[in-house]
């Protein structure tokens, strides 16, 4: 009925709500062809009755359900909806008045699970240290995505602005809710969807304006909101516990001998943020840009561990599981292509294939590997160019042989990115 | 001691004239692939003519510094431009200089792909001369009668209609393909501001070679990010040269990025490019360093006027420590200019005068140490120019704070 179903979960914001639903109706696709269902999440501000006040062009469901979480809320909108897409949006989300339509066309394009991009508009950003490093960090995020080449990973995806088919999005079981009660549930759904075979994908054009507010207190939170939610991931997907930002964590820095004190108590990690939370607002008060970093890392890292501990229930259960986590990767699968021979059709082939791990090589000479990562997409034509580029100094290309009269050496996709 | 400037594309690969360049000791190569940068290398001329042998040899490390390309090429065909096309307002900010501006605006008038308009700002010409020029050219001319430069880009960018503003100085010469990469780079929308490689127009005297050597705007060949993350605020210069900058015109509109007295025209001589810099990485965008965007800045003619400039040069970074540190509550700012006094000017002082080869004669040294002296001075005629002329509302640091 439908081509669009926009899904908006809510908690206690009405007044950032309404503004942002309003704002749908600027949006290029008509108004007969989307709807929009917001799930009241426990609201207790009267969310429900002043989105049912306002007058919109296009049909807007107001669902209430008691507070259980953005996961719940999500999977209800999503089996209430009648789009055949599904567009994920957060409350705080302005949409671009294209947003819906570039959703729309890129997946008819090709269905995927798309990330489209966001970022602080003008009017919110603030040259506080931690607004702007935080600014900083989404913008980067989203220049990396951008790449050509880039191989995507379930740390690719975020629900405030996203879309999938709606089939696909119940075939893989929507999000989990236990883990959404913390954070991590987008990182599960996407490592579910991955291990489908499907792929994921980033659309520049499918923009909007996150009008969130970012705080210290609020990153610390969720800071701890991670440590926990991650723990999950890892219980339920362990072969992907090696590209969780948790096992970063665990590594460690040379610098960091605190953190790695912090991080083996469970009261230790409980106290130092409390005790650094002061000297972290001096800090941000005289801009001194070195002393912030760093408090605010360890404070981050203490909250990070507060979450695992609390999660896993001390120390002795991390230990069990770490344990039950694979650290080699399993190496199967391993296709072996000799780029020398320069097959016209080596896109083609490398797309077929669909290999777990690739070894190239020139000749019997290996050039570049790329591995079964777990939790990353299938290997593309694109992403094997990108590690060319790194691993085929101008010596390596020499010794290659040239390419055939008849075709410039020019591989193409086969279903262009 | 002349230095002829030559282009060479390596997938055409023109033949080098025969006669050579006579009358030049030396010849500054910039390597291209296409409309990719690879690097520039300076090669020695013996009576005019190259040696094959070093040009051959100069090719192939220009092509190993971007083999990346060479890949591209190889397994992924040639970079097709497939991103949308993207609005262009291209603006020059122009006061008395209508030769230089007949100049540029003949090279923009040749470049392809063109802009979607250009805009010559007159700011505060003495006499019709610059509009005349904008007229005989048919591009638009918006008076500024507020002297100073960073004025002339406000009013620039708020008559701007384009997605994009790309400022050029007037004495700056585009090449043909210097919008190209436009379109991919702010394809992305998380890209707030580009800058571009100044190459030099001509090298032709001592005077210009002084200028390419100590206040040169070349910052490499390779492209660079910068963000909060990746280069400390007090480092905006190294961004990149206000010859060749552009922005994204709704920001620096929203942000009033130039409305603030400084740069030429006014008391603080320079620095307004490196201030936008600094405003918009603090606030956590990002600049990229483009390469590919090729322009060619016309030196100054004379020593004494390359003196004057290195001295005007050190009063605008002096300027904008001091404008972070009262302004933004920059902890980081008079360090930054005590560092930079001693690692720059005391150590060319003292190279100067043990003698050491490579290092920046007394003369220019000794005009910078002036500039910074007369920085503080310098501030604080502008601070009370711009109070004299701004109503506090208008404040665009003070508004952001007050949002």
């Amino acid at each position: 009925m439908f081509d669009v179903s926009v899904i908006v979960p809510t908690h206690n914001r009405a007044d950032m709500v309404c503004r942002n639903i309003a704002a749908l109706a600027r949006q290029t696709m008509p108004a007969s062809r989307f709807e929009v269902i917001v799930v009241a999440d426990g609201c207790e501000d009267q969310t429900a009755a002043r989105l049912q006040s306002l007058d919109l062009s296009f049909r807007l469901r107001v669902v209430e359900q008691t507070q259980a979480g953005a996961s719940k809320a999500r999977n209800a909108g999503a089996d209430l909806a009648e789009g055949t897409l599904l567009v994920f949006l957060d409350d705080d989300m302005y949409a671009d008045a294209g947003l819906l339509e570039a959703h729309w066309q890129t997946q008819q394009a090709r269905p995927t699970l798309l990330v489209g991009f966001f970022s602080t508009p003008v009017e919110h950003r603030s040259e506080e240290l931690f607004a702007a490093s935080a600014n900083a960090w989404w913008d980067n995020r989203f220049r990396r995505l951008g790449q050509a080449g880039h191989r995507h990973t379930f740390r690719d995806v975020c629900t405030g602005n996203m879309s999938v088919s709606r089939s696909s999005f119940l075939e893989t079981g929507g999000f989990d809710e236990e883990i959404g009660r913390w954070a991590g549930e987008d990182y599960e759904f996407a490592i579910r969807w991955l291990k489908r075979g499907e792929r994921i994908g980033y659309c520049p054009t499918a923009r909007s304006y996150h009008q969130d507010q970012p705080s210290v207190d609020k990153a610390l939170k969720r800071a701890y909101d991670e440590g926990r939610g991650h723990v999950l991931i890892a219980r339920r997907h362990p072969e992907c516990f090696m590209a969780l930002p948790l096992r970063i964590a665990l590594d460690g820095q040379p610098w960091i001998r605190i953190k790695r004190w912090v991080k083996l108590s469970r009261r230790r990690a409980n106290t130092i943020p409390k005790l650094v939370h002061p000297a972290i607002h001096l800090a941000i008060t005289f801009r001194f840009r070195w002393l912030y970093s760093r408090l605010f890392g360890i404070s981050r890292s203490a909250r990070l561990w507060a979450g695992v501990l609390d999660e896993t229930d001390g120390l002795g259960g991390l230990r069990e599981m770490i344990q039950d986590i694979p650290y080699e990767p399993s190496v199967q699968d391993v296709e072996e292509i000799d780029i020398s021979q320069l097959p016209l059709d080596l896109a083609k082939r490398v797309t077929e294939l669909q290999p777990g791990s690739l070894a190239l090589l020139a000749g019997t000479e290996p050039i570049a590997w790329i591995q079964n990562t777990p939790g990353s997409e299938p290997i593309a034509w694109s992403h094997v160019v990108r590690k060319l580029e790194y691993w085929l100094d101008a010596h390596g290309l020499r010794e290659l042989p040239l390419p055939e009269e008849n075709g410039r050496g020019s591989q193409t996709e086969p279903d262009n990115q | 001691m002349a230095t002829k400037i030559i282009e060479f594309d390596t997938l055409s690969m023109p033949d080098l004239p025969e006669e050579g360049w006579p009358g030049y000791s030396s010849v500054l190569v910039l390597f291209k692939r296409g409309r990719r940068t690879l690097n520039a290398q300076r090669l020695p001329l013996a009576g005019g003519q190259i040696d094959d042998f070093e040009f051959d040899r100069a090719a192939a490390n220009a092509l190993r510094h971007r083999h990346d390309l060479l890949v591209r090429e190889r397994f992924a065909g040639s970079q097709i431009e497939d991103s949308p096309p993207i609005s262009v307002s291209v603006v020059i900010c122009s006061r008395d200089r209508a030769a230089q501006l007949d100049r540029c605006l003949a090279a923009l008038a040749a470049c392809d792909p063109q802009p979607m308009e250009i805009l010559v700002v007159d700011n505060a010409t003495a006499d019709d001369s610059t509009a005349r020029m904008a007229e005989q050219h048919g591009v638009r001319c918006e008076r500024e009668d507020r002297p100073g430069l960073n004025w002339a880009r406000a009013r620039g960018a708020a008559a701007a209609r384009g997605e994009i503003v790309a400022y050029i100085d007037d004495d700056v010469v585009v090449t043909s393909g210097w919008l190209t990469p436009f379109a991919r780079r702010f394809g992305d929308p998380s890209l707030a501001g580009l800058t571009g490689l100044v190459m030099p127009y001509r090298l032709d005297d001592r005077a210009s070679e002084m200028f390419e050597n100590y206040c040169g705007f070349v910052r490499g060949y390779q492209h660079r990010t910068f963000t909060l993350s990746s280069i400390k605020p007090m480092g905006a210069a190294n961004i990149g040269a206000g010859a060749c900058m552009a922005f994204r015109r709704d920001i620096v509109n929203d942000l009033r990025l130039f409305n603030v007295e400084l740069d030429a025209g006014t008391a603080t001589r320079t620095g307004g490019d490196t201030y936008a810099f600094y405003r918009l990485i603090t606030l956590g965008y990002r600049i990229d360093y483009d390469p590919d965007v090729v322009v060619r800045h016309q030196h100054r003619d004379s020593e004494d006027a390359v003196v004057s400039t290195l001295r005007d040069y050190s009063v605008g970074t002096y300027v904008f420590f001091l404008h972070c540190f009262l302004r933004h509550r920059e902890s980081h700012a008079l360090m930054a200019g005590m560092r930079w006094f001693r690692s720059h000017h005391l150590r060319q002082l003292t190279g100067g005068l043990l003698g050491r080869p490579r290092a920046q004669p007394l003369r220019m040294t000794l005009a910078e140490i002036r500039g910074c002296f007369a920085a503080p001075l310098a501030y604080l005629k502008a601070r009370l120019n711009d109070r004299r002329h701004t109503p506090p509302t208008d404040d665009p640091v003070k508004a952001k704070a007050s949002a």
